[in-house]
């Protein structure tokens, strides 16, 4: 009986230690976690926290590294609102956000 | 947000073009050394952004690092506002003088307002304060409020409660005038009743007392109507504080006199107006002759200058002089009783206030120099006055 099978991109990823903690002590998950936090105002603001850098920068199109993956969001005149070492604030007319690994 | 946008011109910010290179790498190394961008947008491989002026020169070795090439556009803010006119010496100079001048007014009162009396003259209750160091002028620091509000109590009776209330350079006194009490004589203090004017009783109800006179009596002003002094079953004297209803038909007249021949003033139309302006107290007038000579009637007029509602201490008087003519007028008999007819109605209205008249019998004799108008009232009054009785 074969045990072992190669990962599919269907499964499920299984809960980490952090969550499991998190669902235990009933708190957020995101008080226990540094994963990047998004804000989308509609379709013409979105304020990312935890953002690392800018790996490209179009007119439009914007890659930015999240870390453990990347957020590309594509859309029309978009520009940088606002700049930081963690924040980035990026506005225009937003038509798609995609999440890459 | 506003209060950004405020600290951003007041810092002073640069917009900037960048091209060449790796924009992604300049963003990058720009968010890791702390220099601030906004309205970055990419267009055609050109970066367009802004940032902090004093910011700016930190980004020459950012754009070597990363290729770009950076060149300077529009500049704005408070700091490049101030550079451009370095050399007006006369700005800063007017900007102190006028914080100086504003601080220094600052210290003094500009205007005091009284808000509460009715009976009580605005002017009196200033001019008392005036006497005791509140007035238009005088420094803020030189009164203390809970002093002066009692000094002010003492000046004038006619107050009961008064309040200090500084505002910046305005004073603001409330107050609260008194409300005098009638002379009550306790109901533990003996007294008796007597008449204050002469009549015939109609009407007569004592509730405490001995009654000395009953109702159809004649009586004369001053005569006892209850006594205080009342004797007991044993022949004992008790004093007691009488309280009666007395009501009786008095007798009242009003007389008129109005000559024929009479002088009245009035105003030929001359106009003179003698303008000043007064600021904290002092009055500096805008005129060199001297007051007018002749029959005037002088009136004044204080026009106080105001901004946004607010009054200033400064205001403008005007002296009017109405120059006024004496013209003798003969009056024709009827014109002479019409004059004293109203005369008398307006006399009416004082003298008889409260009373009730029954009958009004007007009489009117034309002599030869003069009109009389007499009016003869029957009326109804309470004739009873308390009148306490004074024990060794």
């Amino acid at each position: 009986m074969a045990r072992n099978r190669t990962k599919t991109e269907d499964d499920v990823p299984k809960k980490s230690a952090k969550q499991k903690l998190a669902s235990v002590l009933e708190v957020p998950f995101a008080a226990l976690n540094d994963c990047p936090h998004i804000e989308l105002f509609g379709n013409l603001e979105l304020t990312i926290d935890g953002c690392r850098g800018i790996l490209e920068y179009e007119d439009d199109s914007i890659r930015l590294n999240l870390g453990k993956n990347a957020l590309r969001v594509t859309g029309r005149n978009l520009s940088l609102k606002a700049l930081t070492d963690q924040t980035a604030v990026i506005e225009g007319y937003i038509l798609l956000l995609e999440f890459l690994s | 947000m506003i209060i950004i946008k405020f600290l951003r011109f007041f810092f002073g910010y640069v917009q900037f073009t960048a091209y060449g290179g790796f924009p992604e790498r300049f963003l990058n190394l720009c968010a890791r050394n702390n220099i601030p961008l906004w309205s970055v947008s990419c267009t055609n491989g050109v970066l367009t952004a802004k940032t902090l002026a004093r910011r700016y020169k930190k980004l020459r070795p950012i754009a070597r690092k990363s290729g770009v090439r950076i060149k300077a556009g529009d500049r704005a803010g408070l700091p490049f506002i101030l550079h451009r006119y370095r050399k007006r010496v006369g700005i800063a100079v007017g900007l102190v003088l006028f914080a100086s001048v504003i601080f220094v007014l600052s210290l003094f009162v500009w205007t005091i307002e009284v808000r509460g009396n009715v009976t009580t003259e605005t002017s009196e209750i200033l001019s008392a304060l005036s006497e005791l160091g509140l007035y238009p002028g005088a420094p803020c620091n030189s009164f203390d409020p809970e002093m002066l509000k009692n000094e002010a109590l003492l000046k004038l009776p006619s107050l009961s409660w008064l309040a200090i209330t500084t505002k910046g350079s305005s004073v603001i006194i409330e107050v609260r005038e008194r409300v005098i009490a009638p002379e009550i004589i306790p109901l533990d203090k003996p007294c008796n009743i007597k008449a204050i004017k002469s009549g015939q009783i109609i009407l007569m109800e004592v509730y405490e007392g001995q009654p000395m006179v009953k109702k159809g009596d004649a009586v004369s002003e001053g005569s006892l109507l209850v006594s205080g002094v009342v004797s007991d079953t044993q022949g004992r004297s008790l004093l007691k504080h009488s309280r009666a209803k007395i009501i009786a038909q008095t007798t009242r007249v009003i007389t008129v006199e109005q000559p024929y021949a009479t002088v009245i003033t009035e105003p030929t139309g001359n106009t003179i107006d003698r303008r000043s302006i007064s600021f904290f107290g002092f009055e500096i007038p805008l005129y060199l002759s001297p007051p007018p000579e002749g029959k005037f009637d002088i009136s004044s007029i204080e026009k106080p200058l105001e901004v946004f509602g607010a009054k200033l201490p400064i205001s403008i008087k005007i002296k009017r002089y109405d120059e006024m003519s004496e013209i003798k007028q003969a009056l024709s008999q009827d014109e002479a009783a019409a004059l004293a007819e109203s005369a008398v109605l307006a006399q009416e209205k004082i003298d008889l206030s409260g009373i009730k008249v029954i009958k009004r019998t007007p009489t009117v004799v034309k002599g030869e120099k003069s009109c009389t108008v007499t009016v003869e009232y029957i009326c109804e009054e309470n004739i009873g006055l308390e009148e306490e009785i004074l024990l060794e």
